[in-house]
């Protein structure tokens, strides 16, 4: 019994090196880079330790509230929109006999580079573009500034992120939904249920728990946007479309102060774990 | 009662029909864009179908395409395999002795949900005081950060479905725990490593900030270079057709993966259908 042991940890060794050497000692620099005035353009002596100053700078800094502000529009407007989209979509596809041949068509957004998907958006949405002259069609001849306006832009990354992202959604509640036993329904039916209380009383709480997971999973990316927003709007017009991973990449290797960065990324980090935690103290999904 | 039901049938396929143009109608636009004469470009009303043809863009989007595309590759290979060889002995190790207990495997399921800024202020700091900046090296080291845990977690999943009696009889049959991992384990969770294998590469070629933060002239990848075009003065036909470059692994794997799409994007918190 002790050799397994001992075969257990042999085995485990390589990746646990490794991990360590590449993700703790990192996360134990980059933190130590947040307690310091980390500009690069400085000789290499000079990057004296402030303490939490680069901390205390975020609390005081309006443009990290902004996009602290314009990350939570993201999201909850990203979320919103691809749960119902993915929701409605999944529940139909469970009700078609040839969603084999559909699936494989539908999840190619969610696999292709967000950086593709940004840079489709901005063909797509170009304001002598495909969207613009088919709302000309239906009687809007206005052309609309998608992404370089200050009111549109922030919703056109939503969209291509909702684009590139609803079939993940779909994918995973469909998983949920023809999970459910079919017995279920039939005993409904039986009992004289209509398919919409079907829909509410049967599906709906038995994919619960894979919503929360699906939305959790969906936010924590959407938390760290950034790929979309660098090829479509690059933060602007303004600052509209800055978000706080953005705002961080800019302070860091536009401006060079990589202790701001740095503070403001762990800054992220407290907010996630915080807000991970919350939600699933609230959902009570372990 | 049979109308409204034919009626239902048919706007389904309509909906399903319509979804598929949404998800395949920018593809279709950027084939356009790219096969399109510079003079065609941005006309009102925009061509449905291209006006004129070219290869011009073509071209020029392979004339450019090798260094990134080759970066690419060795990136996203290297990642794929460091990621599977360092991480199935350890997935082994957590799927069959337990060991570290449940807390030390969500540790490294958490990593995946890290903010890649923080590691990447680290990195860039430390590769470039090592005068490893603008390497395959420093990509491939913190794209490691992500795949490596994700690789651990998912064969992780693949291994623990493979049924403990087949190991048990192995080892009554006089094979040593390290014969079963070879002889056993490895044969039949192929299919998992290939799976967890094409994930990582995915995951490694559609990255974009830490190669961007990382690289500069010399190793930077597809991503980088498609976004490198941005700003006035875009030559859309060049990027078009080096974005349909980019998402040709998306599409392999879209038809080969399907049925561990939803495993893989959730690394086993959702079980598939």
């Amino acid at each position: 019994m002790k050799s397994e042991r001992k075969i257990a940890i042999i085995l485990i060794v390589p990746a646990l090196l490794i991990l360590i050497s590449i993700v703790i000692f990192p996360l134990l620099f980059s933190i130590n880079v947040s307690l310091r005035n980390y500009d690069i353009r400085r000789p290499k002596e000079e990057y004296p330790f402030v303490g939490i100053a680069n901390y205390i700078r975020a609390f005081t800094d309006f443009r990290f509230y902004s996009s602290l502000f314009i990350m939570a529009q993201f999201v909850c407007l990203g979320i919103t929109l691809q749960l119902l989209i993915g929701l409605g979509l999944a529940v139909l596809l469970s009700s078609i006999t040839w969603r084999k041949y559909v699936l494989p068509i539908i999840v190619i957004p969610t696999l292709i580079p967000p950086i593709v998907a940004g840079y489709m958006g901005i063909i797509i949405f170009h304001p002598e573009g495909p969207i613009n002259y088919m709302l000309s069609l239906l009687g809007i001849k206005d052309k609309i500034l998608w992404y370089t306006a200050p009111g549109t832009a922030l919703i056109t990354t939503v969209l291509v992120d909702t684009w590139q992202w609803f079939p993940f959604i779909t994918l995973l509640i469909l998983a949920g939904i023809l999970g459910i036993p079919k017995d279920f329904y039939d005993s409904a039916k039986v009992d004289g249920a209509t398919s919409f209380q079907a829909f509410r009383y049967i599906t709906l709480p038995l994919v619960k728990s894979i919503i929360v997971i699906v939305v959790l999973f969906r936010a924590l990316e959407m938390l760290r946007v950034f790929d979309i927003i660098y090829i479509m709007t690059f933060g602007g017009p303004g600052t509209t479309t800055e978000v706080v991973n953005f705002y961080a990449y800019l302070t860091g290797f536009r401006y060079w102060d990589l202790g701001y960065t740095a503070a403001i990324g762990w800054i992220l980090v407290i907010i996630l774990t915080i807000g991970v935690t919350c939600y699933l103290k609230i959902t009570k999904v372990s | 009662m049979r109308l409204s039901k034919r009626f239902l049938e048919a706007l389904k396929v309509i909906i399903v029909a319509f979804v598929i143009l949404v998800c395949l109608f920018p593809i279709y636009w950027m084939i356009v864009t790219s096969l399109e004469p510079w003079e065609v470009v941005l006309t009102w009303p925009p061509p449905f179908i291209p006006l004129g043809f070219t290869t011009e863009y073509w071209d020029m989007a392979f004339s450019k395409l090798f260094l990134p595309l080759s970066n690419s590759l060795i990136i996203s290979g290297l990642t794929m395999l460091i990621s599977v060889i360092i991480g199935l002995p350890s997935a082994y190790s957590f799927a069959r002795f337990k060991i570290g207990g449940t807390q030390i495997t969500f540790w490294i399921l958490s990593l995946k949900f890290l903010p890649g800024i923080v590691p990447a202020v680290a990195f860039y700091i430390l590769f470039s005081s090592l005068g490893l900046l603008d390497t395959q090296f420093a990509v491939i080291i913190t794209h490691l950060v992500i795949t490596l845990p994700f690789a651990i977690w998912m064969l992780k999943a693949f291994i623990e479905k493979i049924p403990l009696e087949i190991e048990e009889a192995a080892m009554l049959d006089g094979c040593s725990r390290f014969s079963v991992i070879h002889k056993v384990i490895f044969p039949l969770s192929i299919p998992g490593i290939v799976v967890t294998a094409l994930f990582c590469f995915l995951w490694s070629w559609n990255e974009f900030m830490l190669a961007l933060i990382l690289t500069k002239s010399k190793a930077y990848t597809l991503p980088v270079m498609i976004a490198s075009f941005r700003g006035a003065g875009m030559i859309w036909g060049g990027i078009s057709a080096s974005a349909l470059l980019a998402i040709i692994p998306a599409l392999i794997l879209a038809v080969f993966l399907q049925k561990y799409l939803v495993t893989g994007l959730t690394m086993g918190a959702v079980k598939g259908g």
